[in-house]
């Protein structure tokens, strides 16, 4: 016995050409008003566009089509070669001046100052900075240089003052900038 | 290797296997296994006769592009239908839409019986009409189904939800359209 839910499963394989009608399912369609409404909507949905196609040849719609992939590949392939590209490049860079900042102090032969050696506290920092030429120094030649310290600059002080119109602000940004580089 | 060259009917997993491989007459052959029947799906989701060629081809390229993603769980007529109705979807929502064209505008081969082909026509525009009233589920649903004759289990795949509810859309919009159609 056809059900209207047998019936409505087989109504897409059949109007698409792919099976025929039972004499009990053409039976009930013959029958049954509701299945006989959605056959005829199925029938009519089935045929909608069937002198429709592509315009295009199979063989030209193909090649274009390829032709874009192929495109659309290399594309993606030099995006990708370019990232990798800025990518290592960058790391190159910001590992060539960690290198840089690391080895910039003693040679690498020079004995570790004990100051690296062990940890550092606040307490070193501030009594105990090395400088060995002042470690055979008297008190008098000690507070000559303490004197010299304190002194404001260009006026007997032991550090060079730059003179007026010595160095131009032209000139200090110039520097700075190539610093900067 | 394996071409297409090689003779007997080739299975479309079979054909976009060859096609991973290089084989570009596999790409052809699936072109031409599936363009037709795609065209007829797209035209039911509101492309124009005139849009189908751009739409087809838009369809297969985002398809071969992307030919990895394709698992075989899907039918590949299914995979292809759900690309196509996204770029049909997506050139609506860009306010792009396609303009729905009935039959009539296209220049259909002539049939030995003018009367029947008139019918035809109106019929094929009554329905393409009320299929654009749908909400998207019930019109892909419907269409993939009594159209593409796909099973529910494979529209379930194709659309992302369960053969269940892929039944009741279908019925939801068979009521509807013979509603709108009485």
């Amino acid at each position: 016995m056809t059900s209207c839910t047998m019936l409505s499963d087989r109504m897409p394989a059949v109007a698409g050409g792919r099976d025929e009608w039972t004499a009990d399912e053409a039976g009930h369609l013959a029958m049954c008003e509701e299945c006989r409404a959605e056959w005829e909507l199925v029938r009519a949905v089935a045929d909608v566009g069937r002198d429709l196609g592509p315009a295009m040849a199979p063989e030209a719609m193909s090649a274009l089509v390829l032709d874009r992939v192929r495109e659309a590949r290399h594309r993606d392939a030099r995006r990708r070669t370019t990232t990798w590209s800025l990518t290592w490049g960058g790391l190159a860079v910001a590992a060539a001046v960690m290198l840089a900042v690391l080895f910039r102090g003693p040679a690498a032969d020079a004995p570790i100052p004990e100051t690296l050696s062990r940890p550092t506290t606040a307490a070193d920092v501030a009594f105990h900075v090395p400088l060995p030429e002042l470690d055979d120094a008297d008190s008098a030649e000690l507070q000559e240089v303490l004197d010299g310290l304190d002194a404001p600059l260009g006026d007997g002080s032991t550090l060079d003052a730059p003179l007026e119109d010595d160095v131009t602000r032209q000139d200090m940004e110039r520097m700075l900038r190539a610093g900067e580089a | 290797m394996a071409t297409m060259t090689d003779a007997g009917p080739w299975s479309d997993a079979e054909l976009v296997a060859a096609y991973r491989k290089g084989d570009e007459q596999a790409a052809t052959e699936i072109v031409r296994r599936h363009a037709p029947g795609l065209a007829r799906y797209l035209h039911g989701l509101g492309a124009g006769p005139s849009d189908l060629d751009d739409v087809l081809q838009e369809t297969f390229f985002r398809a071969f592009r992307s030919v990895d993603t394709w698992r075989g769980e899907a039918s590949l007529r299914g995979w292809l239908c759900t690309i196509g109705a996204n770029l049909i979807r997506d050139g609506h929502r860009r306010g792009k839409g396609r303009v729905v064209v009935s039959i009539e505008d296209r220049d259909l081969p002539d049939r030995a019986d003018p009367h029947a082909e008139a019918e035809a026509q109106e019929a094929g525009a009554r329905i393409t009409a009320g299929l654009a009233t749908l909400p998207r589920l019930q019109r892909e649903v419907f269409l993939l189904r009594a159209q593409q004759g796909c099973e529910y289990e494979e529209i379930a795949r194709a659309l992302g939800t369960t053969p269940g509810a892929a039944r009741v859309h279908y019925h939801h919009a068979v009521k509807r359209l013979k509603e709108l159609l009485s």
